[in-house]
Protein backbone atom coordinates (compact mmCIF):
# COMPACT_ATOMS: atom_id res chain seq x y z
CA UNK A 1 0.00 0.00 0.00
CA UNK A 2 1.51 3.33 -1.06
CA UNK A 3 2.12 6.15 1.49
CA UNK A 4 -0.13 8.44 -0.56
CA UNK A 5 -2.99 5.96 -0.25
CA UNK A 6 -2.50 5.80 3.55
CA UNK A 7 -2.37 9.62 3.80
CA UNK A 8 -5.63 9.86 1.87
CA UNK A 9 -7.17 7.27 4.16
CA UNK A 10 -6.13 9.13 7.31
CA UNK A 11 -7.53 12.43 6.01
CA UNK A 12 -10.80 10.74 5.11
CA UNK A 13 -11.15 9.10 8.53
CA UNK A 14 -10.56 12.48 10.24
CA UNK A 15 -13.11 14.06 7.89
CA UNK A 16 -15.66 11.39 8.71
CA UNK A 17 -15.14 11.86 12.47
CA UNK A 18 -15.59 15.65 12.12
CA UNK A 19 -18.78 15.13 10.08
CA UNK A 20 -20.17 12.72 12.67
CA UNK A 21 -19.36 15.16 15.49
CA UNK A 22 -21.11 18.03 13.71
CA UNK A 23 -24.12 15.86 12.80
CA UNK A 24 -24.41 14.57 16.38
CA UNK A 25 -24.31 18.07 17.86
CA UNK A 26 -26.82 19.32 15.31
CA UNK A 27 -29.27 16.49 16.01
CA UNK A 28 -28.90 17.00 19.76
CA UNK A 29 -29.82 20.67 19.49
CA UNK A 30 -32.59 19.99 16.97
CA UNK A 31 -34.10 17.49 19.40
CA UNK A 32 -33.95 20.08 22.20
CA UNK A 33 -35.62 22.61 19.92
CA UNK A 34 -38.34 20.09 19.18
CA UNK A 35 -38.97 19.81 22.92
CA UNK A 36 -39.14 23.56 23.43
CA UNK A 37 -41.62 23.95 20.58
CA UNK A 38 -43.66 21.06 21.91
CA UNK A 39 -43.76 22.74 25.32
CA UNK A 40 -44.97 25.93 23.73
CA UNK A 41 -47.57 24.11 21.65
CA UNK A 42 -46.08 25.26 18.36
CA UNK A 43 -47.42 23.08 15.56
CA UNK A 44 -45.34 24.46 12.69
CA UNK A 45 -42.07 22.93 13.74
CA UNK A 46 -42.21 20.01 11.26
CA UNK A 47 -41.26 22.09 8.23
CA UNK A 48 -38.15 23.39 10.03
CA UNK A 49 -37.27 19.87 11.04
CA UNK A 50 -37.57 18.67 7.45
CA UNK A 51 -35.44 21.50 6.03
CA UNK A 52 -32.82 20.92 8.73
CA UNK A 53 -32.70 17.20 8.05
CA UNK A 54 -32.45 17.85 4.30
CA UNK A 55 -29.46 20.10 4.99
CA UNK A 56 -27.88 17.44 7.18
CA UNK A 57 -28.44 14.74 4.53
CA UNK A 58 -26.81 16.99 1.91
CA UNK A 59 -23.83 17.40 4.21
CA UNK A 60 -23.50 13.65 4.76
CA UNK A 61 -23.81 12.94 1.01
CA UNK A 62 -21.10 15.54 0.26
CA UNK A 63 -18.77 14.06 2.88
CA UNK A 64 -19.35 10.50 1.64
CA UNK A 65 -18.83 11.68 -1.95
CA UNK A 66 -15.56 13.33 -0.96
CA UNK A 67 -14.66 10.08 0.80
CA UNK A 68 -15.17 7.80 -2.18
CA UNK A 69 -14.47 9.85 -5.31
CA UNK A 70 -10.74 10.66 -4.70
CA UNK A 71 -9.87 6.97 -4.50
CA UNK A 72 -10.88 6.55 -8.17
CA UNK A 73 -8.08 8.94 -9.12
CA UNK A 74 -5.34 7.25 -7.06
CA UNK B 1 -41.51 17.75 30.37
CA UNK B 2 -39.51 20.23 32.43
CA UNK B 3 -37.27 22.38 30.28
CA UNK B 4 -34.60 22.46 32.98
CA UNK B 5 -33.96 18.77 32.23
CA UNK B 6 -32.86 19.58 28.69
CA UNK B 7 -29.10 19.52 28.14
CA UNK B 8 -28.83 23.23 27.42
CA UNK B 9 -26.06 24.95 29.24
CA UNK B 10 -27.57 28.43 29.33
CA UNK B 11 -31.20 27.53 29.90
CA UNK B 12 -31.34 25.77 33.23
CA UNK B 13 -33.46 28.37 34.96
CA UNK B 14 -36.14 28.74 32.32
CA UNK B 15 -39.61 27.33 32.65
CA UNK B 16 -42.73 27.94 30.61
CA UNK B 17 -46.20 28.52 31.94
CA UNK B 18 -48.99 26.29 30.71
CA UNK B 19 -50.76 29.12 28.92
CA UNK B 20 -47.59 30.38 27.27
CA UNK B 21 -47.92 29.86 23.53
CA UNK B 22 -45.87 30.91 20.52
CA UNK B 23 -47.21 34.05 18.83
CA UNK B 24 -44.47 34.49 16.29
CA UNK B 25 -41.47 32.48 15.24
CA UNK B 26 -38.73 33.18 12.72
CA UNK B 27 -35.10 32.58 11.93
CA UNK B 28 -32.35 34.92 10.82
CA UNK B 29 -32.73 36.47 7.40
CA UNK B 30 -31.25 34.39 4.55
CA UNK B 31 -28.58 37.08 4.05
CA UNK B 32 -26.75 35.37 6.93
CA UNK B 33 -26.17 32.36 4.67
CA UNK B 34 -24.63 34.47 1.91
CA UNK B 35 -21.21 35.10 3.47
CA UNK B 36 -20.26 31.42 4.04
CA UNK B 37 -21.71 30.53 0.62
CA UNK B 38 -19.67 33.19 -1.17
CA UNK B 39 -16.45 32.40 0.69
CA UNK B 40 -16.89 28.68 0.00
CA UNK B 41 -17.61 29.31 -3.69
CA UNK B 42 -14.44 31.37 -4.07
CA UNK B 43 -12.23 28.81 -2.27
CA UNK B 44 -13.78 25.85 -4.12
CA UNK B 45 -13.13 27.62 -7.44
CA UNK B 46 -9.48 27.90 -6.44
CA UNK B 47 -9.64 24.25 -5.35
CA UNK B 48 -10.85 23.17 -8.79
CA UNK B 49 -7.85 24.87 -10.38
CA UNK B 50 -5.64 22.94 -7.93
CA UNK B 51 -7.27 19.68 -9.07
CA UNK B 52 -6.68 20.67 -12.70
CA UNK B 53 -3.04 21.44 -11.80
CA UNK B 54 -2.69 18.03 -10.16
CA UNK B 55 -3.88 16.28 -13.34
CA UNK B 56 -1.53 18.41 -15.45
CA UNK B 57 1.41 17.68 -13.14
CA UNK B 58 0.41 14.01 -13.02
CA UNK B 59 1.38 13.71 -16.69
CA UNK B 60 5.02 14.55 -15.93
CA UNK B 61 5.46 13.63 -12.25
CA UNK B 62 3.14 11.25 -10.46
CA UNK B 63 4.43 12.36 -7.06
CA UNK B 64 3.85 16.09 -7.65
CA UNK B 65 0.44 15.37 -9.14
CA UNK B 66 -0.44 13.28 -6.09
CA UNK B 67 0.72 16.01 -3.68
CA UNK B 68 -1.31 18.68 -5.50
CA UNK B 69 -4.38 16.41 -5.47
CA UNK B 70 -3.86 15.69 -1.77
CA UNK B 71 -3.68 19.42 -0.98
CA UNK B 72 -6.78 20.05 -3.10
CA UNK B 73 -8.65 17.34 -1.19
CA UNK B 74 -7.65 18.74 2.22
CA UNK B 75 -8.69 22.26 1.18
CA UNK B 76 -11.99 20.95 -0.16
CA UNK B 77 -12.76 19.03 3.03
CA UNK B 78 -11.81 21.89 5.36
CA UNK B 79 -14.07 24.31 3.49
CA UNK B 80 -16.85 21.68 3.24
CA UNK B 81 -16.89 21.15 7.01
CA UNK B 82 -16.60 24.87 7.75
CA UNK B 83 -19.43 25.70 5.33
CA UNK B 84 -21.86 23.11 6.68
CA UNK B 85 -20.89 23.92 10.26
CA UNK B 86 -21.80 27.56 9.60
CA UNK B 87 -25.02 26.71 7.76
CA UNK B 88 -26.22 24.08 10.25
CA UNK B 89 -25.39 26.39 13.19
CA UNK B 90 -27.33 29.16 11.50
CA UNK B 91 -30.31 26.91 10.88
CA UNK B 92 -30.55 26.31 14.63
CA UNK B 93 -30.93 30.02 15.44
CA UNK B 94 -34.47 30.90 16.40
CA UNK B 95 -36.41 33.97 17.45
CA UNK B 96 -39.54 33.05 19.33
CA UNK B 97 -42.16 35.47 20.60
CA UNK B 98 -44.51 34.01 23.21
CA UNK B 99 -47.30 35.71 25.13
CA UNK B 100 -44.87 36.56 27.91
CA UNK B 101 -41.36 36.78 26.51
CA UNK B 102 -39.04 37.04 23.59
CA UNK B 103 -36.58 34.17 23.23
CA UNK B 104 -33.53 34.51 21.01
CA UNK B 105 -31.46 31.35 20.58
CA UNK B 106 -28.14 31.24 18.73
CA UNK B 107 -25.78 28.34 18.23
CA UNK B 108 -22.38 27.62 16.87
CA UNK B 109 -22.13 23.85 17.02
CA UNK B 110 -19.56 22.68 19.61
CA UNK B 111 -18.54 26.32 20.15
CA UNK B 112 -21.32 28.35 21.71
CA UNK B 113 -24.89 27.88 22.88
CA UNK B 114 -26.64 31.10 23.81
CA UNK B 115 -30.20 31.88 24.76
CA UNK B 116 -31.50 35.35 25.54
CA UNK B 117 -34.77 35.46 27.36
CA UNK B 118 -36.34 38.92 27.42
CA UNK B 119 -39.46 39.17 29.53
CA UNK B 120 -42.06 41.43 27.92
CA UNK B 121 -42.95 42.88 31.31
CA UNK B 122 -39.45 44.38 31.51
CA UNK B 123 -39.56 45.86 28.01
CA UNK B 124 -40.51 49.53 27.89
CA UNK B 125 -40.32 49.97 24.12
CA UNK B 126 -39.33 48.12 20.96
CA UNK B 127 -37.59 49.73 18.04
CA UNK B 128 -36.92 48.37 14.56
CA UNK B 129 -33.75 49.63 12.90
CA UNK B 130 -32.97 49.28 9.21
CA UNK B 131 -29.84 50.99 8.00
CA UNK B 132 -28.27 50.92 4.56
CA UNK B 133 -29.45 50.03 1.08
CA UNK B 134 -28.92 46.27 1.50
CA UNK B 135 -31.10 46.06 4.62
CA UNK B 136 -33.90 48.01 2.93
CA UNK B 137 -33.58 46.04 -0.30
CA UNK B 138 -33.83 42.64 1.38
CA UNK B 139 -36.10 43.84 4.19
CA UNK B 140 -34.15 42.88 7.28
CA UNK B 141 -32.68 44.76 10.21
CA UNK B 142 -32.31 44.97 13.96
CA UNK B 143 -34.80 44.96 16.78
CA UNK B 144 -33.84 46.78 19.95
CA UNK B 145 -35.56 46.15 23.26
CA UNK B 146 -35.51 49.14 25.57
CA UNK B 147 -35.58 47.70 29.09
CA UNK B 148 -34.81 51.06 30.73
CA UNK B 149 -31.27 52.37 30.88
CA UNK B 150 -30.07 50.19 28.01
CA UNK B 151 -28.70 51.41 24.71
CA UNK B 152 -29.13 50.05 21.18
CA UNK B 153 -25.51 48.89 21.11
CA UNK B 154 -25.93 46.33 23.89
CA UNK B 155 -25.72 42.81 22.47
CA UNK B 156 -28.26 41.23 24.84
CA UNK B 157 -30.90 43.84 24.04
CA UNK B 158 -30.54 43.80 20.27
CA UNK B 159 -31.42 41.10 17.78
CA UNK B 160 -29.78 41.45 14.39
CA UNK B 161 -30.70 40.00 10.98
CA UNK B 162 -34.41 39.98 11.76
CA UNK B 163 -36.57 39.55 8.63
CA UNK B 164 -39.34 42.16 8.37
CA UNK B 165 -38.29 44.01 11.56
CA UNK B 166 -41.13 46.54 11.40
CA UNK B 167 -43.71 43.77 11.40
CA UNK B 168 -41.90 42.06 14.29
CA UNK B 169 -41.79 45.25 16.33
CA UNK B 170 -45.54 45.66 15.79
CA UNK B 171 -46.21 42.07 16.89
CA UNK B 172 -44.06 42.49 20.00
CA UNK B 173 -45.75 45.77 20.91
CA UNK B 174 -49.11 44.07 20.50
CA UNK B 175 -48.01 41.20 22.77
CA UNK B 176 -46.77 43.72 25.38
CA UNK B 177 -50.19 45.35 25.51
CA UNK B 178 -51.96 42.03 26.20
CA UNK B 179 -49.91 41.25 29.33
Amino acid sequence: MSPMFIAFGVVQVVSLVVAMAIAYEYLRHAKDRGHIFALLGHGKFTEHKISGLALLCTYIVCVLGALVIPFFFL
Amino acid sequence: MDISKLPWKAKKNISFDKDEIVLWHTKHHWVRYLVPALISAVIWSFDMSLVWLSFTLGGTSTFLGGVAFFLALILFLVVLHWFFHAILSESLCDMILTKKRMIYITHSLWVSDLMHDISLTQVKAVEAHQTGIVQHLFDYGEIWFDTGGSSAGEPNQTIAYVPKPQKWATEISRAMKTI
